[in-house]
């Protein structure tokens, strides 16, 4: 192993972006499946709260290139979109657009449009 | 342990919840870290020229997570989806582990001994049978800077040929041609930080949101705060970028220069240009007879005359009265100008470059907090690892050139050469090389931490001077840390260890070179280009090709070529001789110039106050005031307003390939996506090539949204799925370069005929024809 050059108090953990992007809501899924695929990679040697939740695809989502676009409904709750508070940011990251860091999943939909039981 | 997508993102959904109620671990995954048992370390970006300042969290012997670094200086914890996957990409199973030798047509598995023994022969035999030009060297601006650095001594300084290039000719080197035929030198002279201070941005020829996202939030943020900032952005394809603009200009492709010289000629015409700033710091220049002559301001003023908003507006399509808009908020600053690739892939690169830095030099709209031409760069180490270090044909360390005597006696005295072993000709550049190993003339070449075998234009071609079997073929060693297709064409394969698995100093966009740690062990028998280089050195100097100990008795690690490297800048305008590794080691990063150890880094150069040579030194210059500004490396000390004609593209649309096709990235990919497709979100995100179509062209073809289509060139074809959308001017279409399949591989298609004085490619424009497959 080599070297590491320890930084900052670990108090600023809660600068990781994946935990500061959680969702109010249900805590259901967001997005219908996938056709399987192996995610095993992604839980083996990752900090999962490490990477931000995914977007689904859609219009509306794929072409929100500014924080307004998204916000629009992500702090109002409309359309049953997750109202996201990005809880112990700081504020230069707010300042970002949201797909900066959210990635789509091409095939998912937004939860409202999963039928009931889907 | 196979999980089906919707139990991972329940899965992922209640642990993070979990984790945000609790405060603590995730402690019910087996193998998913803790955030508390993370170690974090101080690092950068390996992607785009952004340079963001990234904390890495190790976990045993593991990279687990990346975050934005709060307390870097411009960044300050900003960065975007390529770097948060790099913890994925850079620990993916595909990564190259072992050396391979290519026997009976195939890879084979090789030791490294005898890899570098069949390397080394194979140039040291091409240099004692054809010369020293009969060997190249390809590299990268991924390399680190102390890699590029030592590859331009063993080539230009060991073997003594100036057959060394790298990808930034790609992609930068129109803007290097800008700034020196501009200025004097290259490298912009401000900051990001003058971001805070601009009234406007004009964006030109550069997709800020994709690819470099970083500075588009920055920009939007400008424009939520107190006296909100202005956006004009001039592009042929309306990309995201689009989506912020007060004003928005479509020229066609290739006639910008027009609108460029129809904004001048608005500023002149409605006398909004500094006089003052004119006559003290500028000079004008037209070329006549292929010889730079001085015209004076009325010169201009007159060669302005063919360019008033309704010529240009002829020219380039776009409306005279939005020419007349966009000159009167350029002049509404500080303005801040930001181009990249629409601009530098171009035969008209350096041109189109020049008329930006008109406008700043009209108006005096630099060397002010937020007023300043910026050239992003695409990748992480094309300034300070290739520009600067004088890692292309014609150029040496620092500033200096292959073809001033000067220049070279002084670095072969830092390098210790014979007198007369620089040669005095610049080497073969990048199009030019690849040509001239498809005729065999160039019989061995080393490529290093790039993809030429995907990012060249024309591909097919030269694909096929780096891997076609024929007698006499040149010898091709590739190293590389993912499969390419540029590896599958090497005689030998290299696995080489990248980013967090080697230290080293990366320099990015705005003059800043920033240390990178080794935090993790890189995967099998991977090794740094470092480590080859001084390897393949010590076997030539071994076979008689190098003077004895002209490396190996030099350098035994990266620190010692820093030391040299910081020399070698001495009393430049580069001089960084105040950075030394321990402070990189502890600051995050620095601006150079930096002429001593307790000097902080500069913000603007030529600026008296801020720029430390303007005080001491070759350059100083103690009548000038606090504020003042003086262009030191320029002739007469005077920036030049050059007089730049209108040429057409290389290969303009017509009845048989009417339209134009250009080709760009976007956000979740990087370059040719060896390593983003690496990370499965970012592959899923942008699974697929597929070539946009505004909706007029696509009714006119009968072309729906996700038909199939052929893209055809008089060079070659692609195939892939119609994005049909009004995001490029009809008569254009847009295919993002990142897939690697022969359908998907856009260069296939693309052209290259190059930029005469800067040699770059014309990436973005050649005429296509289009039918549904
Ligand atoms: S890719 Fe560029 S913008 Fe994104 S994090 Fe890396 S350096 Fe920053």
């Amino acid at each position: 192993m080599k070297p590491i050059y320890l930084i900052g108090p670990t108090a600023a953990a809660i600068l990781i972006l994946g935990l500061a992007c959680q969702t109010h809501g249900s805590g259901e899924a967001e997005m219908a499946p996938l056709e399987s695929d192996t995610v095993e990679a992604a839980f083996t040697d990752f900090a999962a709260f490490a990477f931000p939740p995914t977007l689904p695809d859609d219009d509306s989502h794929r072409d929100s290139w500014t924080r307004t676009d998204c916000l629009n409904c992500h702090e109002t709750g409309i359309q049953d979109a997750p109202v996201v508070t990005h809880e112990g940011m700081p504020s230069v990251l707010l300042t970002a657009k949201c797909r900066s860091c959210h990635v789509l999943i091409p095939g998912s939909v937004p939860r409202s449009m999963i039928p009931e039981g889907g | 342990m196979q999980i089906h997508r919707r139990d991972f993102v329940k899965l992922s959904a209640a642990t993070t919840a979990a984790a945000v109620a609790s405060g603590s671990a995730l402690s019910a995954r087996p193998k998913t870290e803790s955030k508390d048992d993370i170690r974090w370390a101080k690092s950068v970006c390996r992607f785009c020229g952004t340079g963001c300042g990234v904390q890495l969290g190790v976990s045993g012997r593991h990279l687990v997570a990346l975050r934005g670094d709060p307390e870097h200086p411009t960044t300050k914890g900003l960065v975007c989806a390529k770097a948060l996957f790099l913890p994925k990409i850079i620990q993916a199973p595909e990564r190259l582990r072992y050396p391979r030798i290519r026997s009976r047509g195939k890879l084979v598995r090789a030791t490294w001994d005898e890899a570098m023994e069949l390397t080394a022969e194979r140039f040291a035999s091409a240099i004692r049978e054809h010369g020293p030009n009969s060997v190249a060297y390809y590299g990268s601006g991924q390399a680190l800077s102390e890699e590029s650095y030592l590859a331009n001594r063993l080539f230009k300084g060991g073997i003594g040929t100036n057959n060394v290039e790298g990808n930034p000719r790609l992609c930068m080197a129109s803007a290097v041609g800008g700034y020196v035929s501009t200025y004097g030198k290259d490298e912009p002279m401000g900051c990001y930080d003058d971001i805070e201070h601009a009234k406007t941005f004009f964006l030109i020829g550069s997709n800020t949101a994709e690819c470099h996202p970083v500075i588009f939030d920055q920009i939007m943020a400008r424009r939520r705060v107190g006296d909100r900032a202005n956006v004009i952005v001039v592009d042929p394809r309306r990309s995201p970028v689009g989506t912020i603009s007060d004003i928005y200009l479509q020229p066609i492709p290739g006639f910008d220069l027009a609108l460029l010289h129809g904004m001048a000629q608005v500023i002149i015409a409605e006398r909004k240009y500094d006089e003052a700033f004119v006559k003290k710091n500028v000079q004008f220049k037209a070329v006549v007879d292929g010889t730079p002559k001085k015209v004076g301001f009325d010169g201009y003023r007159e060669f302005m005359q063919d360019f008033t908003p309704e010529k240009a507006a002829k020219i380039c399509g776009v409306p005279a009265q939005d020419i007349v808009r966009a000159a009167r908020m350029f002049v509404q600053g500080p303005t801040m100008s930001f181009w990249t690739m629409g601009l530098n892939q171009r035969i008209t690169g350096v041109w189109a470059n020049n008329l930006v830095h008109n406008l700043h030099l009209l108006t005096g709209q630099i060397g002010k907090p937020g007023a300043t031409p910026f050239s992003l760069t695409g990748q992480p180490n094309a300034c300070g690892g290739v520009r600067d270090t004088g890692s292309l044909c014609h150029i040496l360390p620092y500033g200096r050139v292959v073809k001033k005597a000067e220049h070279r006696e002084q670095i072969e005295k830092l390098w210790g050469c014979k007198p007369g072993t620089i040669q005095a000709k610049p080497g073969l550049h990048t199009i030019e090389m690849f040509r001239a190993l498809g005729r065999d003339e160039v019989q061995a070449m080393l490529v290093l931490t790039t993809n030429p075998g995907h990012s060249l234009p024309n591909a097919t071609v030269h694909r096929e001077a780096m891997g076609k079997p024929r007698k006499n073929k040149p010898f091709m060693c590739v190293i590389d840390a993912y499969p390419t297709r540029t590896t599958e064409l090497a005689d030998v394969l290299l696995p080489a260890a990248v980013w967090a698995e080697k230290a080293g100093v990366f320099g990015m966009s705005e003059r800043r070179y920033q240390y990178q740690p080794d935090v993790i062990d890189p995967p099998g028998e991977s090794r740094s280009d470092f480590d080859f280089l001084l390897d393949f050195a010590g076997r030539l100097e071994g076979k008689g090709v190098v003077p004895a100990g002209f490396i190996s008795a030099k350098f035994k690690n990266a620190d010692d070529v820093w030391e040299e490297m910081c020399e070698a800048s001495r009393d430049t305008a580069y001089d960084f001789t105040g950075m030394t590794r321990e402070r990189l080691k502890q600051e995050r990063g620095l601006r150079w110039p930096t002429p001593t150890e307790d000097h902080p880094g500069t913000a603007r150069r030529f600026v008296k106050g801020e720029d430390p040579l303007l005080d001491s030194g070759p350059y100083a210059n103690p009548d000038l005031k606090p504020g003042e500004l003086e262009f030191y490396a320029a002739p007469d000390k005077r920036a030049t307003v050059w007089l730049r004609p209108i040429k057409p593209p290389a290969e303009p649309p017509d009845e048989d390939f009417p339209f134009v096709l250009s080709t760009g990235r976007v956000l979740e990919h990087w370059h040719t996506g060896t390593m983003t497709r690496a990370a499965p979100e970012l592959r899923r995100a942008q699974p697929e090539a597929y070539v946009e179509i505004h909706p007029d062209d696509a009714q006119g073809l009968g072309v729906n949204n996700g038909d199939m289509v052929r893209i055809v060139s008089r060079r070659g074809e692609a195939k892939m799925r119609a994005k049909v959308i009004p995001m490029p001017r009809p008569g254009m279409v847009f295919v993002p370069f990142h897939w690697e399949d022969d359908d998907s591989l856009i260069n296939r298609v693309t052209l290259d005929a190059y930029d005469p004085g800067s040699k770059q490619p014309e990436f973005k424009i050649c005429a296509v024809r289009l039918a549904k497959a």
